[in-house]
């Protein structure tokens, strides 16, 4: 005999919520290693990026199964359902990428990342590796590998503008809050005052 | 579910209302500022206002579980927006050095060559005797004839992430 258990839809939705970090991560591991296969230098934002958008399927799948079919004869509590299940995904991913980060870009995490790669280290050696020339080179990098900026005759231009459009929405809320919109001009050197023209011409 | 949907987004709201006119008010300076005031805004005092809304605003026409069900959806889509925009204030606070080279590259349709990227920004985000000072401060690493070591409490936290690394399948010596 088979006991059949009926299925509440909501603590089921926030069930699969909950454990979407741990399948983020499971998922992770498997993306990142496939994607290495078809390109060696896939990096892990961009893995951890493909990872949680397609998560989102996963999820929704799953949602479907254990509560949104409860609620197709009422399309608001539907509609509803696979909005909350989105904002709280998505969010959950953005937290997945801060994760990331301490690992990846943390300057902190990374100066006792390279002391346990070095074993044992000056900090002569260490000033070098972290010095403005190396740290500009990790960023040019990384917004390369997510197609943010790409790299032609020497020269590097503005890809993918996801970035440009969070920086302006950034700049949006430090004016609602009363914030500087702008860091100090003396510490942008030349690229804030540079006239567009100069730079046309240049190519 | 929209109920919750709703009371979910109207929470949020009413904290960022708070938080914009507590620094339009007095604008926190740094870091041991702002962060428990958000905390504060974001979290216990949102929890306070999620019970209010479970339990004196009814949403007519929408079949919810038990009030403790409808706040701990409440809460969770609370707590998720609030971890990511309290971790995302950090970008609002202070400037990345990041999103410093996509606006340079903005302004020059023609690009640029590496060097007009190294602006002086990036000696002010470069290490200092400072930071490796600071982090011997916090018993995180120590300093032996002139070579730098993990500290105990480093240590166990370098392996967390380095075990999270090779799970991933990220190399050692990326990232940075």
């Amino acid at each position: 005999m088979v006991a059949v258990v009926e299925v509440q839809p909501i603590p089921a939705l926030l069930l699969i919520l909950l454990a979407a970090p741990l399948g983020m991560f499971l998922l992770h591991m498997v993306v990142h290693r496939f994607l290495l296969l078809l390109k060696p230098t896939t990096s892990g934002h961009a893995s951890a990026i493909v990872t949680i958008l397609s998560g989102n399927l996963l999820v929704l799948y799953l949602g479907w199964l254990f509560a949104f079919s409860h609620w197709v004869s009422t399309p608001f509590s539907l509609i509803s359902g696979v909005l909350y299940t989105l904002i709280v995904y998505n969010g959950l991913g953005i937290l997945y990428l801060d994760v990331l980060n301490i690992s990846e870009t943390s300057l902190h995490m990374h100066i006792l990342l390279e002391i346990v790669w070095s074993d044992g280290l000056s900090s002569a050696a260490l000033r070098e590796r972290y010095s403005a020339e190396n740290m500009v080179g990790a960023r040019l990098e990384r917004l390369t590998s997510i197609g943010q900026i790409y790299l032609k005759n020497d020269r590097y231009y503005l890809g993918n503008r996801t970035i440009l459009y969070l920086s302006r929405a950034l700049t949006l809320w430090r004016a609602i809050l009363g914030l500087p919109l702008e860091p100090d001009k003396a510490l942008l050197g030349d690229t804030q005052s540079m006239p567009v023209e100069t730079t046309i011409n240049e190519a | 579910m929209y109920s919750i949907l709703i009371k979910g987004i109207l929470l949020f709201l009413a904290c960022q209302v708070i938080h914009i006119v507590i620094w339009r008010i007095k604008k926190p300076s740094g870091y041991m500022t702002w962060f428990p005031i958000l905390f504060i805004i974001f979290v216990p005092l949102a929890a306070l206002v999620a019970y209010g809304l479970v339990h004196f605003f009814n949403i007519s026409g929408d079949e919810v579980a038990t009030p403790w069900l409808e706040w701990s959806a409440i809460m969770l889509f609370q707590s998720v927006l609030s971890l990511v925009y309290i971790i995302g204030y950090t970008a609002v606070a202070a400037f990345s050095p990041s999103m410093e080279i996509i606006k340079a590259l903005n302004r020059a349709p023609a690009g640029l060559p590496r060097n007009q990227l190294a602006t002086p920004f990036f000696e002010e985000t470069a290490l200092s005797d400072d930071r490796i000072n600071n982090l011997i401060k916090a018993e995180l690493i120590r300093e032996e004839k002139g070579a730098l070591y993990l500290a105990r409490r480093g240590r166990s936290m370098t392996q967390l992430v380095l075990l999270y690394r090779h799970l991933i399948g990220l190399p050692d010596g990326g990232g940075g």
